[in-house]
Parts: structure tokens; C-alpha cells; sequence
């Protein structure tokens, strides 16, 4: 209980931390002077202080929706995979109820954009609402075969279970299962290809022009709801397509799973640096690879027992 | 891990059938023949059968490295378009192409039953001939057309192996011999394209 | 004459709930209404007869009342008969309600073996006896589907439900196409019972197929009623999901996964009878106030009719699934059913359920982004015309109405387990097989899927959990004094006004964009151009307009087969070179096919299953896009 209140402290706090890594990451990649990795806590605290601006377009969405963004994200950080062998897990909820609260906090976002009565909201939210239905059947499917390899739909229990006995027959699914959740993570998070999140250009912009309106505390919200949506990522990630490390003494089980987070984070990086971001509707090419990943994971798991 | 290999071929063909540039499509295909090839070796050892080790040597020097060079070399020589996006729209292609997987399987599957052994590999073997198929029917250009006849090649290569445990010698040696007429065969449509260009 | 079992009393359940507060609504409704007593007397001979289907239990009565069912609702959409499409609308659906009809008396001629007075449990006999047992189920399906709306039958419901008064639109969808439900579940257990394995793929299709069509028109639609019309074509092929999964694990023999499944529908078909109807007072209020049915006219409503925007909100959320709402859970349900098809045995049916489940997933996806477009561009915003900034809230009854629909939605996610005793007791009686215990084997807390390797979801826990997170995160918001400063939005610089705000016809571009081959449509956009400039205009007009496809292909296609057939003959001759490839891949799979079909096993339904996508194969590679 202890080990599982610890972990949620632990990606809660870290949530800022990774997305700075990325950003320096980035900057160190390109030759640029980086900036600190602790930008995000420094945000953050300044927004907290700062006068929230309301748009006097907007309604009562405006000032309901940024809680019902972020609590639907941080009652999915309760229900992630531990990190440690041993450690307390929560057990009733299975991975349909995590994409579920996903979309949950989606929803409300898109109608933040639309709320503000700006055509940038508006040209968010649409963008926004095309990419994550292109997301739901590719993360459904994925979602199906990774529980089929685990043995369990829980999210909890499938990361135990993976750790415990990794499905080494079925290596070729579980990669392919691999390969098309981390386009996910790119995808859901607004990455590069997908979206731009440093951008600020109408042309490219997705999350960032939903936001557009907000300040202050409701920004500082909504900012942490988008880094605390990557570290449940990554660190799904980390459970169940990268399950070692858990039997580990605490410590060093820990330093494990925080190595694997930065490891995720340096893919991104790279992903990032390396890649040019994605015409629009080019966009359903890469989720489409996504699907198409999916369903072989689940016909190569079926038919060849791979 | 046999099965493994099996996976990655599939897993090749279909990376195949969404890409969009030429040379990406060379790597796809030289990635297809490595797992071909291992997965000859894999059998041909479990087997002890000389001549499939042969073969799967062979397989991996030519097919996985030479070819996807010569075929690099010679488009760069004929200054062929290397943008080659497939004529089935990727909204149609991410339901099509599973979809077809799944119904070559069904309709592949008393087949592979009929020749016994591994059945299913037998009939994704089957499968995988109609996807490098799809592959040549998708696109206009010569290039990829050419390579989704190699990929059939290596479809039948698959079905030989799993089918029945390593081919005769002999149907091997001409299958390569079928291929070394393929690479000439190339050579004259490259230089057509070029005329016609 | 009359039954009163479990499955009967069920749905009388569910007319009952849908009905009251629809009378309260349609009470506050009534002084918009010009010929009174037409409408009250059809209106109270609808509820009527939708209750007199549910509980017949011989073929005269059930046809009897299914017919005034027809009839009343037919009046009931002429009740203001000003507009010309009105009494087409009318028409249409008086043709196709008929049109089932048909269907469903030869059903019960043979079954009944002309009787029509034998209770339906004698009717198994007849239908027993009788040599094409697939001809009687087709005949049930083409009658029952033609009333639920399913693809290819759906084409008078999006034009039918709107056209009729909001009360009598909230009826027709979310009750009357559950009596068609009604009757699906009646008639496949009590008379054809059991089934064969095609019949459950069949419907698991068309369930598919329904949920897709059903909600890619509802994005492309600007009428906010038919919009709503096209997202109860959805929800039928939801409920059809599940209800095919049970079909297919009950001839499996898998039946615990079977009465999940069924449970599963019957969940849904609740739920959906729940939000459809109040998203349609919503939808009735709003069009109430601002006289218009047309999307792009409304915007900012929240701030003049808060209790109809927040309750819409409440079924919005619950339609596009989304937890911890009953919408979620009951696709929750038919998601985990299809899990459950890792344990069947035959290979390929497990292969092709994963498109079920991406076809359902889709939906979802899809169905988010629509609701999030309905609620947005109506409720929020700057108002977009002058009648929308008129608008006030509706009177006492109307709200009083939505509020308690409201409350039946929220009943429907706070005490699931007490109507799953009902649920259970319902598939007990028609399948023997109770799942209630093994679904909440720990209390009320937790709900159980029975797959293998399937998953708990806890709505309680997570509905308490949300909302303590929410309360922290305000509590934390008073406890920092944050101070707000009202000033109108930023938006880079740019001044926003009514006409700068996103539209619902650019809301929905991106996907029309992609799905562009469904929707063929006709784009309208003009421009008065400022001394020629190509930039600088003074007024702009953008308007889409989608013809389904289902509705040309099915009523204007058999017009110009001909045509088409001369074209494809002239096509064939002059193939260009791709072609012949394409040609020799539909030439090998036909020798598969054959091979499979003549050689191996031989089945008129899988002959027609698979012709289909025999043709589907042809048209795409082969016949391809028209130039």
C-alpha cells in the first residue's frame, strides 16, 4: 500500500519533470542551449499565482470543464500497473475504463475549445474529435490483444502478469501489440507527427489552440492534465510492453521503472527531432498502421500462436 | 520462434503494402527475405536437411541483400519516380487489408487442412501470396509491381517450407533460376519505362 | 391472448419509463399544438398500442396492436401538416412500416400454418415443421428490422422521426423501436429457437453495419433531429451487436457468454430508450424556442436555458459512452461479450470478430466527436442568429419532464444491479441461464464480466471517485483565492463574433473529408467577392449537402442498372493494365471460393455471406472508382 501510494506520488510529481526532459532533450538534439528540465514545475507555479482571465464568450463549461479534464486523468493515474513485485494494485478496473476516462477528459477539452466562441477553439476541437476517433478502434484492439497475452483485462493484473511470465510464445503479436501502442502514445499526447505541441501557428496547432482562452489556474490545470495523460502513457508503456525490473529489490525496482519512463521519453525525443509533423490528413495514414498492427497482433496471436 | 518468423513475415508484407517511397519499400522487402531466410534456416537445422539450409543461405545473401541493391542501383540508374503511393486509399486499406488476410485464411483454410502438417502456417502462407499480390495490383508504377512479385516468390518460398517440411532441391534451384530471368525481365521494363518517360 | 412474463413485463417496464415523463413534456408542449384532440387521441392510442405488442401472446393480437402502433405514429407525424416534407416524411414511413408488415403476416401465416389464433409457444411447431427455416427468419428480420431502423432498412427513419412533434419523436425513437426489439427477442426464442450459426453472424453485420452508417450520417447532419434520428440507427445496430453475440455463443453452446450478451443488449436497449428520448425534449425545447431545426442557427443556449444544456449534457455524455455513465457501461458489456470470442472454436469466426469490435470502437470514437458537436454548437458559444438570441428556458412541464428523464438516466448508472434482476429474470425465462451472480459475485460494487480473461468495472466506486478528485481540485482552486477577471476572448488578437466562431458543417469537415467516399456530397460555397480581389470578400456562403448513400443506391440505383451494367461490359473491354492483376486475384479467390463452397462444405447463408464480399472484392479492385 505503502510501495502503490509512493508510485502515485512519485508519477504525479514526475509528470512535469518528463515533459521538461523531452523539451531539453529536444533543444540538446538540435543544438540549441536547453532549458531546465524543471520549466514545467516553474509554469506551473507562477500560472497558480497569476489572475485567471474569463472569456466573456464563454459560459459555465468554461469554468467547469478544466476540473472534469484533469480529475478524470488523475483517477486514471490511481489504477495504473505497479511498478514494484509485491506492491498493492488496484484490481476492478480494466483497461476499457482507462480509455474510457481518456475520452472522458477528451470530451470535456473539445468543449473547452468550443466554449470560447473563437475559431481557434473551434478548428482545435474539430481536429481534435477527427484524430481521437481514429485513436478509439486502433487503442480497443490493442488493448484486446495485450489482455489476451497477460491473461487479465485489469490494467493492474495484466502488468503483474506480463512481469510474472512473460508470454515468450507470443513474442511476434506482443511487438506488434508493442509497435501500435506507442504510435498511440504519440497520437494521444499530441506529439510530433501528430501534432506540434511547441507550435503556436494555426495551421498546425491541435491541443494548443483548444487552450487558447485560458489562463491562470484553469491553464495550470489543463497544462497538468496533459503531462500527467503522457506519464500514464508512458508508464503503461513501461508495464506492459517493457514488464522486467519489478522483482527487483524496492529500490532498484523503482530506479528501473523511472529508467524506463526516460527511456520512453528519449524515443519521443528522437521521434520528434527526426520527424516532420503530419499534414492533417495524413494523419489517419500513421493511426492506420496503428489498426492495421492491431488486428495482426490479434491474427497472428490467433492463427500462428505468436 | 519458428512461428515468430512466420509473424514478422506477415508482419513485413503488410509495412509493405502502406508504404509510400520506393527505397522504403526495398527495406521492407529485404526485411521479409531475413525472415524467410532465418525461418529456412530454423526449419532446414530442425530438420537436418542440408538443402533447405542451402536455400535459406542463399536466400538470405540474395534476397535480403543483393537484390534490394541491384534493384536500388538499377532505379537510381533509370532515375525512376521513387514516390510511389498506392492506388487503394489508406481509409479503404486499414479494414481492406486485414479483411482480405482474414478471408484468404477462411477460404485457404481446408487447404492447408488437405495438406496437413501445420495447417494454419500453411494457410497464412496462402494468404500472404494474395497480400504480395494485392502489393503489385496497388500501384501504377513498374518498380513496386516488380517487388511485389518477389514478395510472391517469397510467399511461395513459405508455402513450400511449411507446407511440406523443405522442398525438393530441385524446385528451388528453379524458383532462383525463375528469379534470375525476373532480374533480367526487370532490367527490360526499367528501360521500357524509361523510353516511354 | 395476453402473457405477462418476465421479458413482457420488462418492456412494459421500459414503455412506462419512457412514457411519464414524456407525458409531463408533452404537457408543457401542448399549446403549440393546433389540432389538439387529433393529437391527444392518437397520442394516448400509441402508448397504448406500443403496450398491447409487448404483452400480446397470439399472432392476431400482436399484429393487431403492431398495426394501430403503425397507424398512430403515422397520424402522429401529420399532426402539423403545413410543410410539403412533412407529408412526405409521412408517407415514406406509412410505405416501409407497411412494407414490413407484409413481412410479418406471411411469417405468421406459415408458422401458424394459417392459423393466426395459436399462442406464439404452439407456433414452434408449425415453424418446426416448415422446410426453409432461414426463409421464416428472414421474414422476421426483413418485418422487425424495417421498424428498428437497420441498414439497408433504414432509410425512412432519419426523414419519419424528425418530422413528427418533439414529444411524439422522443416516443418513436426511444420507445417504438424497442417494441421492434421487443419482438426480435420474442420471436427468436419462442419460435425459432435454436439457431443456426449464419443467422447470428448475419446480425452481427448488420449490427456493425448500422452502427457505422448510423452515426458517419449523423456527423454530416445540421437538422439537430435527424441528427439524433441517425444516432438511434447507431444505437440499433449497438443493441444488434449484442444481441448477434448471443446469438452466435448460444449456438456455440457457450451459454453463460451467451446470457451476458443478451443482458448486454437488453442494458442498451434501456439506456438508449433513456438518453434518446432526452436528448429529443432537449432537441424539442431548443426547437421550441428558436423555431428552427437547423444547427448552424443556434449557439450560446446554455446561458438562456440552463436546465434543457445541462440535462442535454447529462445524455450526452452517456450516449457517447463514456464512463462512469449507463451508456458506458452497457458498451462496456457488449465490448467484453466480444472478448469472449478469443474461447469459440471455429478459427475464422474469431478472426472476424475483431472487426465487430473495430466497427464498434469506431462508433464510439465517432459518436464522441458528434455529440461534442451537437452540444457545442448549440449550447455554447455566441448566439448565431436572431433567434437563438431570443431564446429563453421552457415552461414548468417541460422542464419538469426533462428533469425526470434525467433522473431515469441517472437511476439507469446509480442502481444497475437492481434493474439487472430484471434484465436476469428476462434471459432466465427465455434461455434458462442466470448471470446475475456471476456478474456482481462481490455485492453491488463491482461488476464482473464472465469472458475469460475478462475485466471488473466498478461505476459507483469511479462515479465517487471522480467526483472527490473534482472536489479536491476545487476545494484546492477556494483554498489558493484564485482571482478571476471577466474580458472578452483573447483568440490571438483577432475580435470574435458569431460569424468567426467554428460552424457545425467545419466541426465536422475533417471527418467528412475522409469519409468523403460514403458521403458524395454537393458543396455549395459562394462568395461576393470586393472589386474582384480573390481574398476579399464581403459575404461568403459554405453549405454541404450529403445524400446517403443507402437511399440512392436503394431508390434511384435499380433506375440505372442498366446503364451501369453497358458501362461495366464497355469497362471490361478496355481494361487499362492494373486491372488484369486485379482481375487474376478475384480470378483465384473465386477458385478458393469454390473450392470451399462445392468441395468442402456447402451453406446458403455463408454462399451469401460470402458472395457479398465476393462482390465487394470485385467492385473495389476490380470496377474501382468511377473517373
Amino acid at each position: 500500500m505503502i510501495a502503490y501510494a509512493v508510485t502515485i506520488l512519485f508519477l504525479l510529481l514526475a509528470a512535469p519533470l518528463l515533459t521538461g526532459v523531452i523539451k531539453s532533450l529536444k533543444m540538446v538534439l538540435l543544438y540549441k542551449r536547453p532549458v531546465s528540465v524543471f520549466q514545467g514545475y516553474r509554469t506551473f507555479s507562477k500560472l497558480l499565482v497569476k489572475e485567471t482571465m474569463l472569456s466573456a464568450e464563454s459560459s459555465q463549461i468554461t469554468r467547469v470543464a478544466p476540473y472534469l479534464v484533469l480529475s478524470p486523468l488523475l483517477v486514471a493515474l490511481l489504477f495504473l500497473p505497479p511498478a514494484v513485485s509485491g506492491a498493492w494494485y488496484v484490481s476492478f478496473v480494466d483497461a476499457f475504463t482507462l480509455t474510457g476516462l481518456l475520452s472522458l477528459s477528451t470530451f470535456f477539452l473539445m468543449l473547452l475549445g468550443l466554449d470560447s466562441a473563437s475559431s481557434f477553439g473551434g478548428m482545435g476541437s474539430s481536429r481534435e474529435a477527427f484524430i481521437a476517433a481514429m485513436v478509439e478502434p486502433a487503442m480497443v484492439l490493442t488493448v484486446f490483444s495485450v489482455s489476451m497475452m497477460a491473461g487479465d483485462l485489469g490494467v493492474g493484473a495484466a502488468g503483474v502478469n506480463l512481469a510474472h511470465r512473460f508470454p515468450a510464445g507470443h513474442t511476434a503479436s506482443f511487438v506488434f501489440a508493442a509497435i501500435s501502442f506507442f504510435i498511440l502514445l504519440i497520437a494521444e499526447n499530441g506529439r510530433i507527427p501528430v501534432d506540434n505541441p511547441e507550435t503556436h501557428l494555426e495551421l498546425t496547432m491541435v491541443h494548443e489552440s483548444m487552450i487558447l482562452d485560458l489562463s491562470g489556474f484553469y491553464l495550470a490545470l489543463i497544462e497538468t492534465a496533459a503531462s500527467v495523460k503522457f506519464v500514464i502513457f508512458a508508464s503503461l508503456f513501461a508495464s506492459l510492453f517493457m514488464p522486467f525490473g519489478l522483482e527487483l529489490p524496492l529500490l532498484a525496482a523503482f530506479g528501473v521503472f523511472a529508467l524506463k519512463l526516460l527511456l520512453i521519453a528519449l524515443a519521443v525525443a528522437l521521434i520528434e527531432v527526426n520527424t516532420a509533423k503530419l499534414r492533417l490528413f495524413k494523419v489517419p495514414n500513421l493511426l492506420g498502421i496503428a489498426i492495421v498492427f492491431s488486428f495482426l497482433s490479434l491474427i497472428t496471436f490467433y492463427v500462428l500462436g505468436a | 520462434m519458428s512461428a515468430f518468423l512466420t509473424g514478422a513475415f506477415l508482419a513485413t508484407l503488410v509495412a509493405a503494402l502502406f508504404a509510400t517511397r520506393l527505397y522504403r519499400l526495398l527495406m521492407w522487402y529485404a526485411l521479409n527475405s531475413l525472415a524467410l531466410g532465418l525461418l529456412a534456416l530454423l526449419i532446414g537445422s530442425g530438420l537436418n536437411d542440408p538443402a533447405l539450409i542451402i536455400s535459406g543461405v542463399l536466400t538470405l545473401l540474395l534476397k535480403a541483400g543483393v537484390i534490394p541493391l541491384v534493384l536500388k542501383r538499377l532505379t537510381q540508374r533509370f532515375a525512376l519516380t521513387r514516390q510511389v503511393t498506392p492506388d487503394i486509399k489508406v481509409h479503404y486499406a486499414v479494414v481492406l487489408i486485414p479483411a482480405i488476410l482474414v478471408f484468404t485464411f477462411y477460404l485457404a483454410e481446408p487447404i492447408g487442412r488437405m495438406v496437413g502438417g501445420n495447417a494454419n502456417s500453411v494457410a497464412v502462407a496462402i494468404s500472404s501470396l494474395f497480400l504480395a499480390l494485392l502489393l503489385m495490383m496497388e500501384h501504377r508504377n513498374v518498380a513496386p509491381k516488380i517487388i511485389g512479385f518477389l514478395m510472391m516468390e517469397n510467399a511461395l518460398f513459405l508455402l513450400g517450407t511449411t507446407a511440406t517440411g523443405g522442398m525438393p532441391m530441385l524446385v528451388e534451384l528453379g524458383i532462383f533460376f525463375d528469379l534470375l530471368i525476373a532480374i533480367v525481365v526487370i532490367n527490360l521494363l526499367f528501360r521500357r519505362e524509361e523510353a516511354v518517360e | 391472448m395476453f402473457s405477462f412474463d418476465a421479458l413482457s413485463l420488462l418492456f412494459v417496464g421500459l414503455i412506462v419509463l419512457g412514457a411519464v415523463p414524456n407525458l409531463f413534456y408533452t404537457f408543457g408542449y401542448l399549446p403549440h399544438i393546433e389540432r389538439k384532440s387529433h393529437f391527444l387521441v392518437h397520442y394516448f392510442m400509441f402508448i397504448a398500442s406500443m403496450l398491447g405488442v409487448v404483452v400480446a401472446n397470439n399472432a392476431l393480437v400482436f399484429l393487431f396492436a403492431w398495426e394501430l402502433m403503425s397507424l398512430t405514429s403515422w397520424q402522429l407525424i401529420l399532426t402539423d401538416t403545413a410543410e410539403a416534407s412533412t407529408r412526405k416524411a409521412a408517407r415514406f414511413y406509412f410505405f416501409m412500416t407497411h412494407f414490413g408488415f407484409v413481412f410479418l403476416l406471411l411469417f405468421f401465416l406459415i408458422a401458424g400454418n394459417g392459423e393466426l389464433e395459436t399462442a406464439f409457444a404452439q407456433l414452434k411447431i408449425g415453424a418446426g415443421a416448415f422446410a426453409y427455416p432461414t426463409l421464416l427468419f428472414f421474414f422476421v428480420l426483413l418485418g422487425l428490422l424495417s421498424k428498428a431502423g437497420v441498414v439497408p432498412l433504414h432509410v425512412w427513419l432519419p426523414y419519419a422521426h424528425p418530422a413528427a412533434p418533439s414529444p411524439v419523436s422522443a416516443l418513436m425513437s426511444g420507445v417504438m423501436l424497442k417494441v421492434a426489439i421487443y419482438a426480435l427477442f420474442r420471436f427468436l426464442f419462442d419460435i425459432l429457437y435454436p439457431w443456426p450459426l449464419e443467422w447470428g453472424v448475419l446480425v452481427l453485420v448488420l449490427g456493425a453495419l448500422s452502427a457505422l452508417v448510423g452515426v458517419l450520417y449523423a456527423l454530416s447532419e445540421h437538422d439537430i433531429k435527424a441528427l439524433l434520428a441517425n444516432h438511434s440507427i447507431e444505437n440499433i445496430g449497438i443493441i444488434l451487436l449484442g444481441f448477434g453475440m448471443g446469438m452466435i455463443f448460444d449456438t456455440l453452446g457457450l451459454f453463460t457468454l451467451s446470457s451476458f450478451a443478451f443482458v448486454a443488449a437488453l442494458f442498451h436497449t434501456f439506456n438508449h430508450m433513456s438518453f434518446k428520448s432526452l436528448l429529443f425534449m432537449g432537441a424539442g425545447s431548443v426547437l421550441h424556442r428558436t423555431h428552427t431545426k437547423n444547427i448552424e442557427k443556434y449557439g450560446g443556449l446554455i446561458k438562456a436555458m440552463p436546465v434543457t444544456a445541462w440535462t442535454f449534457l447529462i445524455a450526452s455524455v452517456s450516449i457517447s459512452a463514456l464512463p462512469p455513465s449507463n451508456g458506458f457501461l452497457s458498451e462496456w458489456m457488449i465490448f467484453q461479450s466480444m472478448l469472449g470470442s478469443s474461447q469459440i472454436a471455429p478459427m475464422t469466426l474469431k478472426l472476424a470478430i475483431p472487426f465487430a469490435i473495430f466497427a464498434l470502437a469506431l462508433t464510439g470514437g465517432l459518436a464522441i466527436a458528434c455529440f461534442v458537436k451537437a452540444y457545442g454548437i448549440t449550447f455554447l458559444g455566441l448566439h448565431r442568429s436572431e433567434n437563438a438570441e431570443h431564446a429563453h428556458e421552457v415552461n414548468g412541464a417541460m422542464k419538469g419532464g426533462m428533469v425526470l428523464m434525467a433522473g431515469v438516466v441517472l437511476s439507469l448508472m446509480l442502481v444497475t444491479p437492481f434493474y439487472f434482476t430484471y434484465f436476469d429474470a428476462a434471459v432466465q425465462l427465455l434461455h434458462g441461464k442466470s448471470v446475475y451472480a456471476l456478474i456482481f459475485p462481490e455485492g453491488i460494487w463491482q461488476m464482473h464480466s464472465v469472458a475469460v480473461y475478462g475485466g471488473t468495472v466498478s461505476p459507483l466506486l469511479l462515479l465517487g471517485l471522480l467526483i472527490g478528485v473534482t472536489l479536491l481540485l476545487v476545494m484546492a482552486a477556494k483554498l489558493i483565492g484564485v482571482k478571476t477577471r471577466c474580458h472578452r476572448s483573447w483568440a490571438c488578437g483577432y475580435t470574435t463574433g458569431p460569424r468567426t466562431q467554428y460552424s457545425a458543417t467545419g466541426f465536422a469537415g475533417p471527418i467528412r473529408r475522409f469519409f468523403s467516399w460514403l458521403y458524395r456530397q454537393n458543396v455549395h460555397f459562394d462568395k461576393e467577392r470586393v472589386a474582384g480581389h480573390e481574398s476579399k470578400f464581403s459575404h461568403a456562403h459554405f453549405d454541404v449537402h450529403v445524400t446517403p448513400l443507402f437511399e440512392r443506391s436503394l431508390y434511384r440505383a435499380p433506375v440505372r442498372a442498366a446503364q451501369v451494367l453497358s458501362y461495366w461490359v464497355y469497362r471490361l473491354a478496355h481494361f487499362e493494365q492494373t486491372r488484369y492483376a486485379a482481375m487474376i486475384f478475384n480470378m483465384l479467390l473465386l477458385v478458393l471460393f469454390s473450392y470451399r463452397i462445392f468441395a468442402h462444405e456447402f451453406s446458403w447463408a455463408t454462399l451469401l455471406l460470402e458472395s457479398t464480399v465476393m462482390a465487394i472484392s470485385l467492385k473495389i479492385l476490380v470496377i474501382g472508382d468511377r473517373k
